[in-house]
């Protein structure tokens, strides 16, 4: 169909660029609706889970898309089927448990509510609020560096030993607080300082500025909340690595 | 697992789990500063589809709804299947992305390198050089001698187990014109006719007039020759030292028309000149273009003599 050759021109384009990505899904929201209506035999509105997953679907498939994949409409078209279909079973097996949110009827409160700190809805409204304050500073200060949390999850570590390498530096930043000050006065990573400070390999703190950059950042004043969340990376392993 | 709803996207968001890891998900209509428990993971292209993205390859986690126990993280058996195998695919597609760009330099460096050697081979011009020896010299760009032909017996003699790989032109000139010395074909009075030929006419001209000089330099100090050079301009030069030679005049500053070339005006060097040589050998008509005659033998009338079983030489370049 000659309708495809500019579409793929497109999608190249929007593979890097996450401005024109979205500008190309928008514009196919209505095909991205309808594929999820074909794959969950029912007509699926903007307001389901399986029409974010559709969306997130569509996005992959620009991201992994080649020329030698055939047509891009299709092979995105077979891509949100798929994961639609990895979704719907895992719905499926848990059907049999009892799901943490759902409701009870009784009381109407479901389990997960029971379990945690029951907070009411001014209380999560507000925590919400405070949260997204700390983040959209921290997006702020990013910015100066010329990163954005897109940037960030691209760049952040996936394997265990990475991430426990990155979380090494961290926690010496975060006990050196000159460090991080020097960081946010010099608008640079004192990456020198971070490797031999933590012990971890150059290259792999390299290969994960971005991210490492953001964490020092989450480490300064003005991010309890975000820290708080973060807990687990200063209690690991206790103690600085030598 | 917890994670904090960091940034929003129509098609997926970015969350921050309790870990430090940042993910890309779907975005379930999160809002910024949400807390989720469940999230749905955006699945990274194969490395070699990557253009400037995350080093590592595995997929992050999609953790399925809590059950009972809001701490534990349970992995479906899919997604670690899978992300075992994107883990193993990757590995050789990034080795292998890296092998394409190893791929690219070395083809262009052999391109390059190719065009280099070329160009040394490419003939550029060439030198016709009689002297009863017809040879035919050819050059590169850098006047670096690429290759000697004979076009008559005595050329062949001449330049017999002679070695010119990589030598200037000019050194070749000389050496062949000290063979010919030696191997008696070019003696006093003798004569040497240069004509060129080549792929730039500015080259050609430049060319005649400095091989017209350094020959000249070269030769005095030896004896008298005449050097007839290119649009056959005869310009015979003096040597003073060999004592009772008599200079060769050369009447003809002039040019001639191109139909009177091989007149020598000038006969009488060349006979008593002691010329070991017999007489004005057969000598082949050097390959013509098509404006420019090159000399003929002294003898008119030997002028248009050709030795029957010499080939006629074919037409190399023109022009």
């Amino acid at each position: 169909m000659e309708k495809e050759h500019p579409i793929i021109a497109q999608v190249y384009a929007a593979k890097e660029d996450m401005l024109k990505a979205d500008d190309l899904i928008r514009t196919y929201i209505p095909f991205i609706r309808s594929e999820a209506s074909k794959s969950l035999m029912r007509v699926c509105t903007d307001q389901d889970d399986e029409f974010s997953i559709a969306m997130i679907a569509f996005h992959e498939a620009i991201r992994s898309y080649r020329k030698d994949r055939g047509a891009f409409l299709s092979y995105a078209a077979m891509l949100i089927r798929s994961r639609l279909i990895d979704y719907q079973r895992r719905e499926a097996r848990h059907r049999g448990h009892l799901s943490m949110d759902e409701e009870n009827p009784e009381d109407g409160l479901s389990m997960y509510e029971k379990l945690v700190d029951e907070k009411d809805e001014y209380e999560e409204a507000s925590e919400l609020q405070a949260t997204r304050q700390e983040i959209e500073e921290l997006s702020k200060v990013m910015e100066t560096f010329g990163v954005t949390f897109t940037d960030v999850a691209e760049n952040a570590p996936k394997q265990e030993r990475t991430l426990d390498a990155c979380a090494g530096a961290i926690r010496y930043a975060a006990e050196n607080r000159d460090l991080l000050d020097e960081l946010l006065k010099t608008g640079k990573l004192p990456m020198s300082r971070l490797v031999s400070g933590s012990g971890a390999e150059k290259k792999t703190l390299e290969r994960h500025r971005k991210y490492i950059l953001a964490m020092l950042l989450i480490q300064t004043n003005g991010y309890e909340i975000i820290r708080g969340h973060l807990r687990h990376i200063l209690k690991r392993k206790g103690g600085i690595t030598v | 697992m917890k994670y904090i709803v960091m940034e929003c996207h129509l098609s997926y968001a970015v969350v921050l789990d309790e870990y430090g890891r940042f993910l890309k998900v779907a975005n379930l209509h999160y809002r910024t500063g949400q807390t989720v428990t469940h999230v749905i993971a955006m699945q990274e292209p194969d490395q070699e589809m990557e253009a400037a993205g995350s080093p590592e390859s595995g997929p992050p986690e999609a953790l399925p709804r809590k059950t009972q126990t809001p701490s534990e993280v349970q992995r479906t058996p899919e997604a670690a299947v899978s992300e075992t195998a994107r883990k193993t695919a990757s590995q050789p597609a990034r080795k292998s992305r890296w092998l394409y760009s190893l791929g690219a330099l070395a083809a262009c460096l052999v391109l390059v390198v190719g065009v280099v050697f070329k160009t040394q081979d490419t003939i550029y011009g060439s030198v016709y050089m009689e002297i009863n020896p017809s040879i035919r010299i050819d050059v590169n760009r850098s006047d670096s001698v690429i290759a000697l032909e004979s076009l008559n017996e005595d050329g062949a003699a001449l330049i017999r187990d002679y070695q010119y790989r990589k030598k200037s032109l000019d050194l070749v000139v000389d050496q062949l014109m000290d063979r010919a010395i030696e191997m008696g074909f070019l003696s006093e009075g003798g004569r040497i006719s240069l004509s060129l030929d080549g792929k730039s006419s500015d080259w050609v001209v430049q060319k005649e007039e400095s091989l017209d000089t350094h020959l000249s330099d070269y030769m005095s100090g030896k004896f008298t020759v005449t050097i007839e050079v290119g649009e056959g301009q005869p310009s015979s030069h003096e040597n003073p030292a060999p004592p009772g030679t008599p200079p060769s005049h050369d009447s003809s500053d002039s040019d001639y028309d191109d139909d009177d070339y091989g007149d020598d005006p000038d006969p009488s060097p060349q006979k008593p000149g002691g010329n070991g040589t017999p007489p004005p050998p057969p000598e082949q008509d050097p390959p013509d273009d098509d404006g420019t005659d090159y000399q003929k033998p002294d003898n008119p009338s030997q002028s248009s003599y050709r030795k029957p079983d010499e080939p006629s030489l074919p037409d190399d370049d023109d022009e």
